[in-house]
């Protein structure tokens, strides 16, 4: 058995081999594409270098499922074991996943789907070969039995009963990260907003000056989100392969980062006949950053809306569809008017107020509902840059980490994503309520807002381990609801 | 909105060179000759924040507080009376039908609401033009005993507002900034031309009880420390950011 790529899904493929009446065709059916057919004269060439005898005969290969297209170089190793197996030369293979591309000279190369190979294998309880430079990083996958193959002759003997090599997880190394949130000083509410942001998992808008370090704030958002679980790293490394993208397999949540320019497919997903993932499921379990928030076009915006609702991306192709998983945390920045310095200290704003209203619109309406946090941000005050640095991050992640195992217990979900009825059952100070009352009288809120200021509440309440949401979470709650 | 309605001149207006003799009214008079707080439409959040806090405590001490309804400075020192709610009335430069900028609709709906109102000399359905705007600052100059100049570019109509104000025998006080700022031209010419500095709230409060005698209501809530940079105060309070917030929007919404 081998692998094929469905979205971001492996699914398995049989390979099936028959050596039938003297003859030297060698026909491959089942959907393949060039590249696998090309596997042909990789296979014939390898097997001949492994010093073993290509049967002069009528050789049969069928991937199955037949109706499945395949693609890519990963079924070479698994097809030459299946020819061996079928002219008796090794036993049949049997149950196992198989996967790697050959070298003519018989040695294994590398698999762009070691990691669903090794996904697939474990959900059967079935051993993995895979070629010895993805091993230890396929063996991270929980519960694979992942076997290292350097050369087709050594997985012909392992398949014939050798003992062998068991590959060991890989140790994520300490990554040393180049940014961290002690970078960030004399900004105090945008560090205490990216925390809760981090918290509870909420959406975050930041609206300010050109240069007053939305980037930078961004950049610092994976640095103290907790580490994505085993399983989650898997899911995110198999997305990667099916974007082909390189990419170590980490636990460090992703930071994505699309210019307003993409196009619509790269952001959310596309391409013909084998759709790959956008910008949006790359960022999956991470962060996705939309800077200049105001100059992306709207139906984009509109497209990444019901995405982010479902946490997945289903993209249809004629006769099938293939869904990709998205469930991103968006940060996007945005300058306040055009020409960005609208409210700022210094520089006075040369926008006309119908340029700001045009401005403003397009960044109103259903997409902008989804941002629970919204911060105002101003250039930090230069006395303050010169200060003592903030917080490092990983003292950060430690309360976000608490924050976070406190909400997985309560509803099994982060707070930026309790519907109303969960909202209705949080606990709260009797004052509290009375603020958000007092607010939404005095037209700071609407009722849209008071949904978001309690989820909003209830994530600071977690950060200080408070059992009850308290007055004063709601009322630092009300201050990220954003005057826009 | 109920509609426009004419009444004779308030009698503290009384002997005013150079105003109509109705004018067009919704809501109600300012009852008693207050402080106007005027500038440019190009504010910065800096001349925002100045306007802001000047025209919560002058609304505080009792005194009314005239603008013109702008963008801008104008009606920062509206919604400020309307935050505390106190009236504050808006002078325009068209029928009291037309409310320029539309924007400001909403903002003017609750100067009415407050108790205060819209003043205009123009009748019902006159449009807005430039040429009816230093009309409008005559008018805002005539009610008010003292001018506040926020933010002014030199060649504004608040500088038209403050000249007039002169011209009336009024007195104009100005709010400095920096010199390299072209909105704070304005106010800086002023004060080298002899207008007496704002230097803050509780500075202004100071100077109005010696031009116009004691508020009409001493001893209000304290002023409120002027607007600054959101960071620099959390900083300087070295209070947990949260809580700092917290105060923020009590304060924010009057709790």
């Amino acid at each position: 058995m081998s692998v094929a790529m469905v979205g971001a899904e492996p699914r398995p493929v049989r390979i099936e081999a028959h050596v039938g009446r003297p003859s030297e065709t060698f026909s491959l059916v089942g959907l393949p594409d060039t590249s696998v057919r090309e596997a042909k004269q990789r296979v014939k060439a390898a097997i001949l270098s492994s010093g073993q005898e290509f049967p002069h005969r009528q050789i049969t290969v069928n991937l199955s499922p037949a109706d499945l297209p395949k693609a890519g170089s990963d079924y070479d190793l698994p097809i030459a074991l299946g020819v061996l197996a079928a002219a008796k030369v090794i036993p049949s293979p049997g149950r196992m996943i198989v996967a790697g591309e050959l070298s003519l000279d018989g040695s294994v190369r590398r698999s762009r789907w070691a990691i669903g190979a090794a996904l697939l294998a474990s959900e059967r309880g079935w051993p993995c070969l895979v070629a010895d430079a993805d091993a230890s990083t396929a063996a991270r996958v929980p519960g694979a039995r992942v076997f290292a193959i350097e050369s087709l002759a050594e997985a012909a003997s392992v398949v014939s009963g050798s003992s062998p090599r068991v590959a060991t997880p890989k140790v994520e190394e300490a990554t040393v990260d180049d940014v961290d949130l002690s970078d960030v000083r004399g900004q105090p509410s945008a560090r205490r907003a990216l925390e809760i942001a981090a918290a509870g998992g909420h959406h975050l808008l930041m609206i300010g000056s050109p240069g007053c370090g939305k980037t930078m704030l961004a950049r610092r958002l994976p640095t103290i989100l907790p580490p994505l679980e085993p399983d989650e790293a898997v899911e995110v490394a198999c997305l990667w392969a099916s974007a082909d993208r390189i990419k170590p397999f980490t636990t460090r949540p992703p930071f994505r980062a699309p210019h307003h320019s993409a196009s619509l497919a790269a952001v959310i997903g596309g391409g013909n006949p084998h759709p790959q993932p956008g910008e949006v499921s790359l960022a999956h379990g991470g962060v996705l950053f939309l800077d200049e928030l105001g100059e992306f076009p709207p139906h984009l915006l509109n497209a990444l809306r019901q995405p982010l609702e479902e946490g997945n991306v289903a993209i249809a192709r004629r006769g099938r569809s293939v869904t990709f998983p998205a469930r991103a945390q968006v940060v996007a920045a945005s300058n306040p008017c055009p020409c960005g310095f609208q409210g700022d200290r210094v520089v006075s704003c040369k926008c006309s107020p119908t340029e700001v209203a045009r401005y403003r619109r397009r960044l109103s309406g259903p997409f902008l509902d989804r941002f629970d946090l919204r911060l105002p941000m101003s250039a930090p005050d230069p006395d303050l840059l010169l200060g003592p640095a903030g917080e490092a991050s990983e003292v950060v992640r430690t309360r976000v980490l608490e924050a976070r195992r406190i909400q997985l217990e309560r509803f099994s979900k982060t707070n930026s994503a309790l519907s109303r009825s969960q909202l209705d059952r949080i606990s709260y100070e009797g004052s509290a309520l009375d603020l958000i009352a007092a607010a939404v009288r005095k037209g700071f809120l609407t009722g849209r807002g008071a949904d978001r200021v309690r989820r909003v509440a209830r994530t600071i309440a977690d950060l200080q381990t408070a059992e009850l949401v308290e007055e004063v979470h709601v009322a630092e709650a009300v201050h990220y609801r954003g005057s826009m | 909105m109920i509609g426009p309605r004419q009444v004779e001149l308030p009698t503290f207006l009384a002997g005013v060179p150079g105003l109509p003799e109705e004018l067009w009214v919704i809501g109600s008079m300012p009852s008693r000759v207050g402080v106007a707080i005027v500038g440019t439409r190009r504010s910065t959040s800096y001349g925002e924040g100045v306007a802001r806090a000047l025209g919560r405590v002058v609304a505080m001490a009792g005194w009314p507080v005239i603008s013109g309804l702008a963008r801008g400075i104008d009606g920062v020192a509206h919604q400020a009376c309307v935050d505390a709610e106190e009236p504050g009335w808006a002078v325009l430069g068209s029928g009291l039908d037309i409310v320029y900028p539309r924007q400001n609709q909403p903002l003017a709906q609750r100067l009415i609401g407050r108790g205060g109102g819209l003043i205009s000399e123009y009748a019902p359905g006159t449009p807005p033009a430039p040429f009816r705007f230093p009309a409008r600052n005559r008018i805002i100059a005539a009610f008010s005993a003292v001018v506040v100049v926020v933010e002014a570019a030199v060649t504004g109509g608040a500088l038209i507002t403050a000249r007039l104000a002169l011209e009336l025998g009024r007195d104009v006080l100005a709010v400095p900034g920096d010199i390299d700022r072209q909105v704070s031209e304005g106010c800086n010419l002023l004060i080298r031309d002899g207008a007496h500095p704002v230097l803050g709230p509780e500075d202004l409060i100071e100077t109005l009880t010696f031009l116009m005698g004691d508020p009409p209501r001493p001893g209000s809530k304290p002023a409120r420390s002027m607007d600054e940079n959101l960071d620099r105060a959390l900083h300087r309070s070295n209070r947990p950011v949260g809580e700092a917030l917290a105060d923020l929007t009590r304060s924010q919404l009057g709790l």
